[in-house]
């Protein structure tokens, strides 16, 4: 019996959003879409550097070498955080 | 894809800067925080800016953990896509594309068409035949991997702008 299971690709933000920053709040926006996703510094840290270039390893890699003392709160935030826009529909598979 | 290579703090915090944007991330958080999302929907009596009689609300969740059992190795997937206000005989455009990391697949349905909506919704079906395997003995071992990706747009570009798309991402393994 053969089963279809997920994969990871090197995540893309999708074309058309709108960022905002506001009291410390990140608000994305796709007016096409109608998406709208509330977001701190950090979740949109992340989208910021879904450029499609970089595996989720790579960015797990860059923010730990920048915040060394959250380095295994890094590695697991990210892949959630992915997994999360993904979801919201503000990053493609890559 | 390279490993990831080891950075200096100094040079992250650049590269950060670099990526993030100074126009919209002006300083880089002075340390790690629990990221937070919160996603809605924009109400469509608030897209008065855009002057556009309808929008795109929604074209299915991103599927990204996708499991199912294929039969004779063609897979079958549902596309939605939900418009608001909920008229009937609006008409979309939708377009797919099949991209394939490795494997082979066949996208058996057409690669774009038209349709009208329903009540503001119709969905198409998408058929995809896995092909080309090589039954490997190990169980578990990958196959084919891709992606399937759906656009949609209105077909009359003055009734809505945008587009909505749906992705599912896919991997065929012999368990």
């Amino acid at each position: 019996m053969n089963s279809l299971s997920s994969l990871t690709l090197n995540p893309k933000k999708c074309a058309g959003f709108l960022i905002e920053q506001m009291d410390g709040e990140v608000v994305l926006m796709h007016p096409g879409k109608n998406i709208i996703i509330h977001s701190n510094e950090t979740a949109a840290l992340i989208w910021q550097l879904c450029d499609g270039s970089k595996s989720v390893d790579d960015i797990i890699e860059l923010l730990s070498s920048a915040y060394p003392d959250a380095r295994e709160q890094i590695a697991k935030d990210v892949p959630e955080t992915v997994q999360l826009l993904r979801k919201q529909g503000a990053l493609d598979g890559g | 894809m390279t490993a990831p290579k080891k950075l200096s703090r100094r040079d992250a915090i650049k590269l950060l800067g670099a990526a993030a944007g100074a126009t919209v991330l002006a300083n880089l958080p002075s340390k790690w925080s629990t990221p937070e999302l919160a996603s809605g929907v924009l109400p469509v009596h608030a897209q008065t800016s855009f002057a556009y009689p309808y929008a795109f609300r929604s074209c299915g969740d991103f599927l990204f953990d996708y499991g199912g059992i294929a039969l004779n190795g063609v897979v079958s997937w549902d596309f939605p896509v939900v418009i608001a206000p909920s008229d009937s005989g609006i008409e979309l455009d939708y377009s797919i594309s099949l991209t394939i990391a490795s494997g082979s697949a066949t996208l058996l349905s057409a690669s774009n068409g038209t349709v009208s909506t329903i009540d503001g919704t119709v969905s198409i079906p998408v058929d995809l035949q896995i092909t080309g395997f090589n039954w490997h003995a190990d169980a578990g071992a990958i196959l084919s991997l891709g992606r399937v990706l759906v656009t949609w747009v209105f077909r009359d570009p003055s009734l809505g702008g945008g587009n909505c798309t749906r992705q599912i991402n896919y991997w065929w393994h012999e368990d």
